[in-house]
């Protein structure tokens, strides 16, 4: 029997940006089934809100893989069934569609909306009744590059806002850019988690490039012992150095040799090169 | 109660299927009366004296049994795909999981659809009602109140028997999920499976024969059955056509108490 997750412990605090992430089939979507109580876990529990909510589900907003709403309902019934569902009390959609900027579109059928207007539908839908946590899992998924820039903004607006968000996502930068915190998973198993300045490590990564003398760089770089790890691309080498690494004594050593380096760019480790080395080695 | 209703009237307020199928059922139950306004009986040959003609389906008491058993195949064919449809298209639309992602319980979920099931058999009951009292009253000569309620709780029976039909609609809905395999297996079902078992057990001669009209879509109809087995003539009582009134509300009430709890406890265990 496969295991979805497995032994998967992870704490929340109240005005954290917590985001999941893990290749596709690693258990985020199911992780978050589970805590929306739309899987039935075989084991474990989970606790929202220290268990002082009777209903904390209508507490919170949550988008589950895709936005699902009835296709013949304009935007304004759709979120009226939604919050009749949370039982709020403010009937008044106009602030929440201008946010995800459909207010022009509030009359039309969901079925006419286009991908990106039905994800930013079903994010608006999330902040009915004042949710205290939200969660959105791949909210990008599937949209053309104006929807991702939409809802990307989107999502930065509702991160501002202060509330408790769970964003399980393949946005890397996205994540980098807003969460607070991190875990990466894979085959259902925690890999790492923390905040994402301790999920980074101080490495850094060098970019460098010595067009046609790329057979001595590469046996330079591979032979000196401060860089950690190589990946090329054509005339470019990614390379993750120590923090102390010196681009300056390394350009001199090069020199030496007789190398020159038509390019070099130095930059601090991303999480998506984090990302991919903690995933590759388990 | 009030509240989960309005729910439901949100979502579907506007689907075209369910307006659709509604109207039909309005439309076709007078409808279906006046198809025979001109039959008669003496066309059908030999025995024919005993089958009554237009005059007395108009008429009080026998209009609530005319009118029952075409709400008989009214109720089965469009309130019945109504209801697989409303569970049905909300598993498609992904609605169904929306909505307990967004803090319903699954248990006041499925509430919600078994008070919408009873609030369709109420509605399709004060029609029944509406329809058989304007019909009758329109031609019965001489009547009273007294005299038109003496129907042998036909109201009640009607509604026992929407509901009823309803239910096992709904549980086909939940089981299956799809509307096009729920419809199908409902159909098939009811029309071909069941009525093939019954005849098979009484011509087998096995005791149990004795007992086929228990089943429970034979029960339901038998609520409102067709007015020509109740004819008082001694064939009918040999050959134990229908079931007693009191014999089908009973077996009625098990049925749909047995459809409520299977889809009960299919819906709470699985996935969605």
């Amino acid at each position: 029997m496969i295991k979805a997750v497995n032994n998967l412990s992870l704490t929340i605090e109240a005005g954290q940006i917590y985001g999941i992430l893990g290749p596709n089939g690693s258990g985020k979507t199911t992780t978050l089934g589970m805590i929306t109580g739309v899987l039935k876990p075989d084991s474990g529990s989970f606790l929202w809100f220290e268990g002082k909510e009777t209903h904390p589900l209508k507490k919170i907003g949550t988008i589950l893989e895709t936005p699902n709403f009835f296709p013949y309902l304009n935007a304004d019934e759709n979120l009226e069934i939604v919050r009749h569902i949370k039982g709020s009390e403010n009937k008044d959609f106009d602030r929440i569609l201008e946010l995800v900027n459909l207010k022009e579109r509030r009359r039309s059928k969901f079925a006419s909306y286009s991908l990106g207007m039905k994800q930013r539908l079903a994010i608006a839908a999330t902040l009915i009744g004042e949710p205290q946590a939200l969660i959105y899992d791949e909210p990008t998924n599937g949209l053309d590059p104006q929807g991702i820039a939409d809802v990307r903004d989107t999502l930065k607006s509702v991160a501002d806002s202060g509330k408790t968000v769970i964003l399980a996502s393949h946005m890397l930068d996205e994540v980098e850019k807003i969460c607070t915190h991190v875990a990466i998973i894979k085959n259902g198993n925690l890999l790492a988690t923390g905040s994402v300045g301790s999920i980074l490590s101080a490495d850094k990564s060098i970019e460098i490039a010595a067009g046609e003398d790329k057979a001595p760089l590469e046996n330079w770089l591979k032979s000196n012992p401060s860089i950690k790890s190589i990946n090329h691309d054509g005339f470019f080498f990614q390379c993750t150095v120590d923090e102390d690494f010196n681009i300056a004594e390394m350009s001199k050593a090069l020199s030496q040799l007789n190398i020159y380096p038509t390019h070099i760019v130095e930059r601090k480790q991303k999480l998506e090169e984090e990302f991919l080395q903690i995933t590759s080695k388990a | 109660m009030f509240n989960l209703l309005s729910l439901e009237y949100k979502k579907f307020r506007k689907n075209s299927v369910v307006s659709l199928l509604s109207l039909f059922y309005v439309l076709f139950l007078p409808a279906g009366m006046i198809l025979i306004k001109d039959f008669k009986p003496e066309s059908l040959g030999p025995g024919s004296m005993f089958i009554p003609g237009p005059e007395t389906y108009y008429s009080f008491p026998a209009v609530w049994q005319y009118v029952g058993y075409a709400g008989n195949w009214m109720v089965f064919f469009f309130l019945g795909v109504v209801v697989i449809y409303l569970i049905c298209a909300e598993v498609n639309y992904k609605t169904q999981r929306q909505t307990m992602i967004n803090g319903m319980p699954r248990a006041t979920y499925f509430l919600s659809k078994f008070l919408a099931i009873a609030a369709i058999s109420f509605f399709a009951t004060i029609y029944y009602a509406i329809v058989c009292a304007g019909i009758g009253m329109y031609f019965t000569d001489d009547w009273d109140f007294a005299f038109i309620f003496e129907n042998e709780w036909a109201i009640p029976r009607y509604f026992l028997m929407s509901f009823a039909y309803l239910s096992f609609a709904g549980l086909l809905a939940i089981l299956l999920k799809k509307a096009g395999l729920a419809i199908f297996i409902y159909m098939t079902y009811a029309i071909i499976v069941e009525p093939l078992l019954k005849v098979g057990l009484k011509f087998k001669d096995w005791a149990i024969g004795d007992y086929a009209n228990y089943m429970p879509l034979n029960a339901i109809e038998d609520l409102m059955p067709n007015p020509f087995f109740l004819i008082d003539v001694p064939m009918a009582d040999k050959m134990d056509i229908v079931l007693s009134y009191s014999h089908a509300s009973i077996t009625t009430i098990i049925a749909t108490g047995l459809f409520i709890a299977w889809g009960w406890f299919v819906f709470m265990k699985r996935d969605l």
